[in-house]
């Protein structure tokens, strides 16, 4: 095959003058040139994009006013165009600044680029936002800390109690309930690893449900409110469940099981102390089960209704931004939804906002009823999905 | 009969308020428990307390803000605090900046877990130091 034939000559014929300044445009990685005076000379397509600004608004103004809004340069230290330029050499660096009040952090790299007589004529800036990237190793941080934190409570609790068995000599009843106590922290800490790792299993794509027909109340939600039964206690609240005994569900236990731990555990650390927590279901008759966890506190803010959700949201200093997301999934994987929707208790009921007038609001206690949805024929979602 | 010197934990979890109940009555200290910041407060005022046991991420009112509650009041401000916390400075300091244990104006701070013979010899040093202030 002869050198004219070359797929890159093809396309310099085609091109001409604008081969290599096509190619630098297309990448998706800021370039500009400069020369030894902090001029900018070039910018690609790219660059006036992280810059925000257009060509004209870029080309021959200083690299330091266009990204800082600056009159003089930066420091050495701070800045890799400088190091090229004492040294002669590659450099890279950090690079914040600020555009419509959002950071952006970029990694910088700067090259020498020689004139004819090898005297340095130019600097070659090549800038990656890496905004997306540190925001993730930030919720990465943020996400360790918080397991750490999750798993470190229960365990010291554990280990105080243990201490004090070991140490103290205690009458055999009293014993007998530190014992007792320490088996259920044990089971809690267990809860909070089992959903770190649903929640892994969910980032891997690894998660699947194994469909089975159940009798929810039996199989499930007995366990799952005696699980709960001695925080409700020492909160002074209590279960009203609506739930028919001999309802029978065709879901996975297990996850139906960490959907309820998740809810129930926000509605009892979030809810009113001496209140009821209520756990519903209807049958609208169409082709989905509803299920709700009720409890009173404060309401969840309209905007945040949806974003709570979401990966990494939490709206609570003292949560993941797990949970939610991982009922979330285990729902979608069920073939349902979950929302959350102000709800209004009166006389050990609770009624959704959109039934009570204002008139009756103001008199009753405020809360959070989040609803979720299964698939009644869950046969449905191995065909749709 | 001379009375008892009484100590004050506030911490969200009860097991723990238990454990150290059961700690600090082996040297016969009479203990009252509050298992959030607004009872806690609630509690100081109430049952004037020689020592304060103080969590610091607790419902309602954060510890770390009724500690400097506390000392920022004449009334209250004697009475030593013990730092009793989860949060360790150096590893969760990015989720809980506002809680930067070596900031605050307690009296002293230990993390949970705490060895039972720890706990009693810093609680015994504080209310002798406690008391030597009160003396002078």
């Amino acid at each position: 095959m002869g050198q004219n034939n070359q797929p890159a000559n093809k396309l310099e014929q085609i091109l001409g003058e604008r081969f290599g300044i096509e190619i630098l445009n297309a990448m998706g990685i800021a370039i500009v040139v400069l020369d030894p005076n902090f001029n900018i000379i070039w910018a690609n397509r790219e660059y006036r994009k992280v810059q925000e600004k257009p060509e004209e608004d870029i080309v021959g103004k200083k690299c330091y006013e266009i990204s800082f809004g600056h009159n003089r340069p930066c420091t050495v230290e701070a800045c890799a165009v400088r190091r090229t330029l004492k040294t002669k050499k590659d450099s890279k660096g950090l690079k914040v600044i600020k555009r419509r009040g959002e950071e952006k952090q970029l990694d910088v790299y700067s090259f020498p680029l020689p004139g004819p007589r090898g005297k340095l004529s130019y600097v070659v800036e090549v800038i990656e936002d890496n905004t997306q990237l540190y925001k993730l190793v930030e919720l990465c941080d943020r996400l360790t800390a918080f397991a750490s934190h999750e798993l470190k409570t229960p365990l010291a609790t554990i280990y105080q109690l243990t201490t004090v068995l070991r140490q103290i000599d205690l009458p055999p009843e009293k014993r007998k309930v530190l014992f007792e106590r320490i088996i259920s922290r044990s089971q809690h800490g267990l809860k909070t690893v089992e959903n770190f790792l649903i929640y892994s299993k969910i980032k891997a794509g690894e998660l699947q449900i194994t469909p089975k027909k159940v009798n929810l109340y039996r199989d499930v939600l007995e366990r799952v409110l005696d699980f709960h039964k001695d925080y409700t206690l020492k909160k002074g609240m209590r279960f009203i469940c609506d739930v028919p005994k001999d309802l029978e569900v065709i879901c996975d236990a297990d996850y139906v099981e960490v959907i309820y731990n998740n809810l129930l555990t926000n509605a009892i650390k979030y809810g009113e102390e001496d209140t009821e927590i209520f756990i519903g279901y209807g049958d609208k008759g169409d082709r989905y089960h509803y299920f709700s966890v009720a409890s009173i506190g404060e309401p969840i803010p309209e905007e945040d209704r949806e974003v709570i959700f979401k990966r990494y949201v939490t709206t609570r200093k003292d949560g993941s931004g797990i949970g939610l997301d991982v009922v979330r999934e285990l729902i979608t994987k069920h073939g349902g939804k979950i929302w959350v929707e102000p709800c209004y208790f009166l006389s050990g009921k609770c009624l959704s906002g959109e039934t009570v007038s204002q008139e009756y609001k103001d008199k009753m206690k405020e809360g959070n009823n989040f609803v979720f949805t299964i698939l009644k024929k869950l046969k449905e979602i191995q065909v749709s999905h | 009969m001379k009375p008892a010197t009484k100590i004050l934990v506030i911490d969200d979890d009860p097991d723990l308020v238990e454990a150290l109940k059961i700690i600090l009555e082996t040297e016969s200290y009479q203990v009252v428990s509050a298992f959030d910041g607004k009872e806690g407060l609630k509690k100081v005022k109430e049952e004037n307390p020689h020592l304060i046991i103080l969590d610091l991420l607790l419902p309602k009112e954060d510890g770390d803000v009724l500690c400097r509650e506390l000392k920022g009041d004449p009334r209250y401000a004697d009475i030593p605090i013990l730092v009793l916390t989860a949060v360790a400075e150096k590893v969760d300091i990015k989720v809980f900046p506002e809680h930067k244990i070596s900031s605050l104006p307690a009296d002293d701070y230990v993390h949970k877990p705490i060895q039972p013979q720890d706990l009693l010899d810093r609680v015994k040093k504080l209310l002798a130091r406690s008391k030597e202030g009160n003396e002078l």
